[in-house]
């Protein structure tokens, strides 16, 4: 009597990782049907035809890191780039590695946009054509060494405003900074010059003359 | 008159001028480019000019007494 082959009553079934080369086998969920274990396996590929969705559900509890190729598009592995839709209920943090260039065509609609501003830290007030200090006037002798231009003892504080008229006939004087000898603005013979200041900011102003000394009358507010 | 001359430095000297001695209070303050020669030249010019400008300050020189007197 020949005797029958016998084979097991079971065997194992199983999915090949493309990765490692390793089986994994199936498992037979509580419901009776085969289950993979995703966990064991490393990459999963999904080949779906273009444009087709597919429902993906994910059970994370704690956020998943995302790290695009580059901060503006998604690529897929033929290189090209595919648009990317996020359903999120809540917002999903986003770090780019560079200060990207962001361009909204047609702009940003704005609709809780504050009633008012409230600055704190607003600078000094600029000059503006008010006179704020009663106004000083004086004679000053500009000569060939650059002095301080005021009209009374000292240079007025918070001046605003200083006016200058070159009284002489035939001697032009040189107006500007420390350095005025070589790069002042003239004020020819019966002109005037008009400074206005930051009051907060004390800025002296020198004249010389290049010749013959000569009176200017100054006023200053 | 008398008055201090100050090097502030970066070519900045500080003339400060005082009249307390004379009996009047005024004290005055300017700057000029360069150093204590600068300075210097400029300190007979400011006190011109300070004496012009104040000169409401300033006590009136007494007249002159007229020769020959009265007749």
């Amino acid at each position: 009597m020949m005797a029958q082959k016998q084979y097991p009553r079971s065997i194992p079934v199983g999915v090949v990782d493309p990765v490692s080369g390793d089986i994994i086998p199936l498992k037979l969920s509580p419901s009776g049907s085969l289950m993979v274990d995703l966990s064991e396996i490393e990459t999963v590929q999904l080949n779906i035809p273009p444009g087709q969705e597919i429902p993906v559900t994910v059970g994370n509890a704690e956020a998943i890191p995302t790290k695009f190729l580059t901060p503006q598009e998604v690529k897929n592995a033929a290189g090209n780039p595919v648009d990317v839709n996020v359903a999120n209920t809540d917002p999903i943090p986003v770090e780019f590695g560079s200060a990207p260039d962001v361009v909204i065509p047609g702009g940003v609609a704005v609709t809780n946009f504050p009633s008012g501003f409230e600055v704190s830290n607003f600078p000094s007030p600029l000059t503006d054509d008010v006179v704020a200090v009663a106004p000083v006037v004086g004679e000053k002798t500009i000569t060939q060494t650059a002095a301080a231009l005021f009209a009374g003892s000292s240079a007025l504080a918070n001046r605003q405003l200083m006016r200058v008229r070159n009284l002489s006939l035939d001697q032009q004087v040189l107006v500007g900074p420390s350095t005025v000898a070589g790069t002042g603005f003239p004020v020819e013979p019966g002109g005037e010059y008009l400074f206005k200041f930051n009051k907060a900011v004390a800025v002296p102003v020198y004249a010389i003359s290049p010749g013959a000394a000569a009176k200017v009358r100054v006023m200053e507010a | 008159m008398k008055y201090t001359l100050t090097e502030l430095g970066d070519g900045i000297t500080k003339i400060e001028m005082d009249f307390a001695d004379e009996g009047v209070v005024l004290e005055c303050e300017t700057v000029v480019a360069g150093g204590s020669a600068e300075g210097q030249a400029y300190v007979p010019v400011f006190e011109r000019d300070m004496r012009a400008n104040f000169r409401h300050l300033f006590p009136l020189p007494e007249p002159e007494a007229a020769e020959g007197g009265e007749e």
